[in-house]
């Protein structure tokens, strides 16, 4: 789970193009969203990409996505709970 | 009559803010992302939100950095009554394109919403915006070539039509990492210090001398 | 101040490949959005709002527009003869100015399998200038407005304001885009396209239903039987976001205010507003309106009709609505059925008769843009309330 943790961290930093944000400065049960990484509703969009192009997973609904988005550890429990169902 | 009082230019290494070389990269080569990450140091900005825009973006961001700068009054200026008049020819297409490898790839097809906000080229008019808080007229337009008499004619209405009290206007244009910036400050303080009057020939020669 | 006025136009959509036409099938509640299993390359289902190929090719056949122009270039040619034909200006005159507006123009050229018709330069609007000018043996090449959503709304404001300043006498503004797998994935990828025909300001909207098509018009200084006066109109920028619009709609109320101001605040009887059926947009326009105490005008979208047209939209509309003025009807809301925005808005939903002396237009669109129009129908048109 740690190793997974920490590879979404970097995943995210890339995809979303944080300048200057390291793994370290995110808080893995802190909200990602509202935080000082000050992420939007296209951040939002682009994990959701990032989710599917990596991971082959999709987000049902936006219920699904604001539980499964809230922090760094609910984005890792769902992708360990979810792997293999995916497409990939 | 409004009149240009300051300007701000981007082209290949350089950057010049009204006549004055300001900033020149040391790799007359480097790519547009690589000049854009320097100049923005050189400036000492802190604005994460930078590092997120397309290069048409950036490249219109930095230009209205400088210029406004350079603007002494323009924390008076109302917001409301501050225009936004740009031009290009070749609209968003480097971003066009890239988004569009997004789509078009057969393995890898995930059509990156990130890269689509930014396929329109008043979105480089919106970062503008947001950054100093204009909230007045503007206009998006594209031209093969920078059409100065178009560009003052309708600035020059919208000015009698007391719809403005200033206005940034100018050409930003990237493709194919060919880079070039050319903002003016126009407002209608007649007898300032170096102040040009805002004419077609006007903005034709300082298009000229520039390029 | 000079007056102007809108003295013909053209429509093109799913609905028709001309005005009365469309008009006509307006009034019935018809509807142009189909369900379209595939769009190009890609697997849908998509609702899409597309004009029909052989529609497309009896009104080119009509108006002499060879194949050898693209799909956009195709809308724009037939629409602009058509409003030329109509008007009888001549296009090449130095008193006439053209104006394009377009979001994305021959972007489907971008995809390989449709460009190798075409030379790779003429994906450029900057090129539709050059291919308009010569088609039409303009004097200058059309000045092209690309301003996301509001583009043909602030086409029409440019047009007004370089006739009022007495630079022109005419103008022939023009606004289109296509549908291209460029356009549909990408507001796919926002989440933003509806499974079913949108339905602005419903409760069970889900987003929009993209469109295809041109609108055109001619501007004029002098006044014609049955013109629709522009009396003025205004551009905004929220200064919020790129592609969310502001929760409160300050944008648009300033935009709307200051229209209203540079149109000498006249009483507004109808609003055709932008009405996407997004979440965020039809509640930013709802929290506008009430700010603005313009919640009990009677107002409506066309977008469940022929969808977001883009470019084309702010013209389109702005013609319908010249349409509904003259002939003193108020069309219904197509899709809407129970309020589903922050603040109750007076949603038409049954087409009916109505005196229409003045209307508000209003569009917005990503970058934060919004823009505002005030029409007016010229009191000489009471006589013609026979039609």
């Amino acid at each position: 789970m740690e190793t997974l943790i920490t590879d979404l961290k970097t995943q995210i930093i890339e995809h979303l193009n944080l300048e200057g944000v390291s793994p370290g400065d995110i808080d893995a049960d802190e909200p990602l969203f509202g935080s000082e990484l000050g992420l939007d509703s296209i951040d939002a969009l682009e994990i959701i990409v990032m989710l599917e192009r990596i991971y082959g997973l999709k987000i049902k609904s936006q219920e699904e996505g604001k539980k499964v988005f809230y922090s760094v550890r609910t984005l890792a429990e769902f992708i360990s709970e979810n792997k293999g169902l995916g497409v990939v | 009559m409004p009149v240009i009082a300051h300007y701000s230019l981007i082209k290949d290494d350089a950057l010049v803010v009204d006549g004055r070389a300001t900033y020149r990269h040391e790799d007359k080569e480097a790519g547009v992302g690589a000049f854009a990450s320097a100049l923005y140091k050189h400036m000492e900005l802190s604005y994460l939100k930078f590092f997120k825009m397309d290069n048409l973006s950036k490249l219109g961001f930095l230009a209205a950095e400088a210029l406004l700068k350079a603007v002494p009054d323009f924390a008076d200026t109302p917001k409301d009554k501050t225009g936004l008049f740009l031009m290009n020819a070749h609209s968003s297409l480097d971003t066009d394109e890239r988004y569009y490898e997004t789509v078009a790839n057969d393995e890898n097809n995930f059509p990156s919403p990130a890269l689509f906000v930014y396929t329109l080229p008043n979105i480089v008019i919106g970062e503008i915006c947001i950054r100093h808080k204009i909230t007045g007229e503007h206009a998006f337009l594209l031209s093969e070539q920078p059409d100065a008499t178009l560009l003052c004619n309708y600035v020059r209405n919208v000015f009698d039509e007391n719809a403005v009290d200033a206005a940034i206007a100018g050409w930003v244009e990237y493709y194919g990492d060919k880079r070039h910036a050319l903002l003016m400050w126009v407002n209608r303080q007649p007898g300032q210090v170096g102040a040009t009057e805002f004419t077609p020939a006007t903005i034709q020669q300082l298009w000229t001398i520039h390029s | 101040m000079k007056g102007v006025y809108i003295i013909a136009d053209h429509m093109l959509s799913a609905l028709g490949t001309d005005s009365a036409a469309h008009y006509e099938r307006l009034c019935s509640g018809e509807t142009g959005i189909r369900t379209y299993d595939k769009w190009e390359d890609l697997s849908g289902p998509f609702c899409l709002a597309a004009v029909p190929d052989d529609q497309l090719e009896a009104a080119c056949t009509r108006y002499h527009i060879p194949a050898s122009y693209t799909r956009f270039e195709r809308f724009l040619l037939l629409s602009m003869q058509a409003v030329i034909q109509e008007s009888g200006i001549d296009p090449s005159s130095p008193d006439t100015v053209t104006i394009l507006s377009s979001t994305k123009g021959n972007i489907d050229l971008i995809n390989p399998a449709t460009a190798e018709r075409f030379p790779n330069a003429r994906i450029n609007l900057s090129e539709t200038a050059h291919t308009v000018q010569s088609h039409f043996g303009l004097l200058q090449p059309p000045v092209i407005v690309s301003n996301a959503c509001i583009s043909g709304v602030m086409a029409l404001l440019m047009g007004a304001r370089l006739i009022r300043s007495g630079q022109y006498r005419h103008a022939i503004v023009s606004g289109a885009d296509v549908i291209s797998d460029f356009i549909l994935t990408g507001f796919e990828s926002l989440k933003a396209v509806s499974p079913e025909p949108c339905r602005p300001y419903d409760a069970d909207r889900q987003g929009i239903s993209l469109g295809e098509g041109c609108g055109t018009v001619v501007l004029s200084a002098d006044k014609h039987p049955g013109s629709i006066a522009i009396l003025g109109g205004s551009i905004s920028n929220d200064a919020n976001h790129i592609s969310g619009p502001s929760r409160t709609g300050s944008g648009l109320q300033q935009a709307v205010r200051q229209a209203l101001s540079a149109s000498g605040n006249p009483r507004i009887d109808y609003i055709n507003a932008h009405g996407t059926a997004t979440a965020y947009n039809d509640d930013m326009e709802a929290e506008a309106f009430h700010a603005l105490g313009m919640q009990s005008i009677p107002l409506n979208s066309f977008k469940g009709y022929w969808g977001h047209t883009l470019g084309a939209a702010g013209m389109l509309e702005t013609i319908a609505a010249c349409w509904s003025m003259r002939r003193h009807k108020l069309i219904s809301s197509a899709g809407y059925a129970k309020n589903g925005v922050s603040k109750p808005l007076n949603i038409i939903t049954q087409t009916q008769d109505a005196d229409i002396r003045t209307c508000l237009k209003t569009a917005s669109g990503f970058g934060g843009c919004n823009g505002a129009l005030v029409l007016q129908k010229e009191e000489d048109y009471a006589g013609h309330r026979a039609l």
